[in-house]
């Protein structure tokens, strides 16, 4: 069992480590660079192989499974758009409408 | 009522069907396949047929000059080709791959100037995907456009370009310019005279040794109304026309060859001279005979699953919807290339086995399965499998429901 260590409910704005977990999928990204969590995360190296990558780790760290609802575009274009989905799906029952 | 004079004046191409057409072809292309195959040569003169014929625009739509024929036909005129000289097929069938993105998503101006001249035979299209360190992935591209006033400047290393040397137009991916990521794919088509061509690299292969890919060094300049970056990028070319046109289009020409060695052996068989060696009534030489004929059927029947999925695909939706990107329908397109490539060879090596030495493994007058057996050796490598059987599994991955063909 994944131990859950990034805490989403509530939080409006992106935890450091959820950042650092989007991060480490984003090859195209300067490692000293910030990274702006409106930022589109495509050009810096998240296409469709890295975000199930992504996707896995995400998974592993929330223990949770992405509906595939969730696997659009949308939901992988920007850490907050991560974020938003992450919030929904960890909070009570997990069940967004 | 027409004349003999009026029918005569109707060019060649509006007058046959395309599938009659490359029919008519085959034995030019099969007398010259035997020298291409033998001095790895670029087979000029059966591309002139192939020019005169028509056949360069048969996925040309028909207000540009072309057939404006369908995915299935092309596939046919693909199989039927290969059956002459699979270098040959393979040649055309790559001009066809990028004559599909060309129709599908080039900007008007790029079309009305591009596309008459190739329904015309004028211009075969090479095409330049690869480049040195991205290990063959189509979606990125490590070489920036750069700009001058109204000109896009091309410099280009590409390690294969099938017929690199003899395009008369070219179609290059780059990366948009020297700011972008390389996932920010553009593409440029270039007219032979707007480029340097440098040559690199020899090319002496196993086999498909007429497809002549060698390395090349491309640098020239264009306007930069010849880049074409629709909405949806390049990635939506990629998934909506390059791939799937081009993984039916190779399929194809590997399952005519394939059936074109299983025509040669049953010939082969049925004629009571040469098959005095074999034993027509050996249980096991039934048995390895349809094993191969097995591996034939359903490869043609996966190819033609796909051509049916496809054509669906482009009934129900527009080259540039999302919905191409959804994870079943590429799944089921690239197993189509891993599924022929590595079945086409197996019936070719299964043929070999069931006529033995003198009329499978030896050249010989009766069959070309020495040289099918070379050939089709380059498919599993050629957009290597190794690389599309980990995006496939990561592709299943997604697909909760299992949407099967």
């Amino acid at each position: 069992m994944t131990e859950l260590s990034i805490s989403v409910a509530g939080a409006t704005t992106p935890d450091p480590a959820f950042v650092a977990l989007v991060r480490r999928h984003l090859k195209y990204l300067d490692p000293a660079a910030e990274l702006d969590p409106d930022q589109e995360l495509k050009p810096l190296g998240l296409d469709s192989m890295a975000g199930v990558d992504l996707l896995l780790d995400l998974e592993d760290e929330f223990g949770v499974v992405l509906p595939d609802r969730y696997l659009t575009q949308e939901t992988f274009s920007t850490v907050r758009s991560l974020w938003t989905v992450m919030d929904l799906l960890t909070r009570g029952a997990g069940e967004p409408v | 009522m027409s004349t003999v004079e009026e029918a005569v004046a109707i060019p060649l191409a509006q007058r046959l069907e395309p599938v009659a057409l490359a029919q008519r072809l085959v034995p030019v292309l099969a007398a010259n396949s035997v020298e291409v195959d033998e001095e790895a040569q670029f087979p000029v003169a059966s591309l002139a047929e192939l020019r005169r014929s028509g056949l360069m625009g048969l996925l040309v739509p028909r207000e540009y000059g072309g057939f404006g024929a369908s995915t299935r036909t092309m596939a046919q005129v693909a199989q039927v080709l290969a059956a002459g000289c699979p270098s040959t097929a393979m040649i055309w069938a790559m001009h066809c791959q990028q004559v599909a993105v060309l129709a599908d998503h080039a900007p008007e101006d790029i079309k009305r100037d591009v596309l008459p001249r190739i329904a015309a035979g004028e211009v075969f299209v090479a095409s330049v995907t690869t480049e040195r360190g991205k290990g063959g992935h189509l979606q990125t591209s490590y070489s920036p456009l750069r700009y001058e006033g109204d000109e896009a400047i091309v410099h280009r290393e590409a390690p294969v370009v099938t017929g690199g040397a003899y395009g008369d137009g070219f179609l290059i991916t780059m990366c948009r310019d020297e700011q972008s990521p390389p996932s920010e794919v553009v593409l440029v088509w270039a007219d032979r005279p707007q480029l340097e061509v440098k040559v690199r690299s020899g090319w002496n292969p196993l086999g498909m040794r007429g497809t002549h890919s060698v390395g090349a060094t491309i640098t020239g300049r264009v306007p930069r109304s010849q880049i074409i970056d629709p909405p949806g990028g390049f990635i939506q070319v990629a998934v909506s026309s390059m791939v799937p046109v081009g993984h039916i289009a190779w399929a194809a020409c590997w399952t005519g060859a394939a059936a074109s060695a299983f025509r040669q052996a049953v010939a082969l068989l049925r004629d009571p001279v040469k098959r005095k060696g074999y034993d027509l009534q050996s249980d096991l030489f039934l048995e390895r005979l349809a094993q191969a004929r097995l591996s034939l059927d359903t490869l043609s029947a996966y190819l033609n699953a796909s051509i049916d999925e496809y054509e669906e695909m482009r009934r129900l939706h527009a080259p540039d919807d999302p919905a191409f990107a959804a994870p079943a329908w590429n799944i089921h397109i690239n197993s189509l290339k891993l599924f022929a490539s590595e079945t086409a060879f197996k019936v070719i090596d299964q043929l070999i086995h069931v006529l033995g030495l003198r009329f499978g493994y030896l050249r010989n007058d009766s069959t070309t399965l020495e040289r099918l057996f070379r050939d089709l050796r380059s498919a599993s490598l050629m957009y290597a499998n190794d690389r599309l059987l980990v995006a496939n599994g990561k592709l299943a991955l997604l697909d909760t429901e299992v949407t099967l063909l």
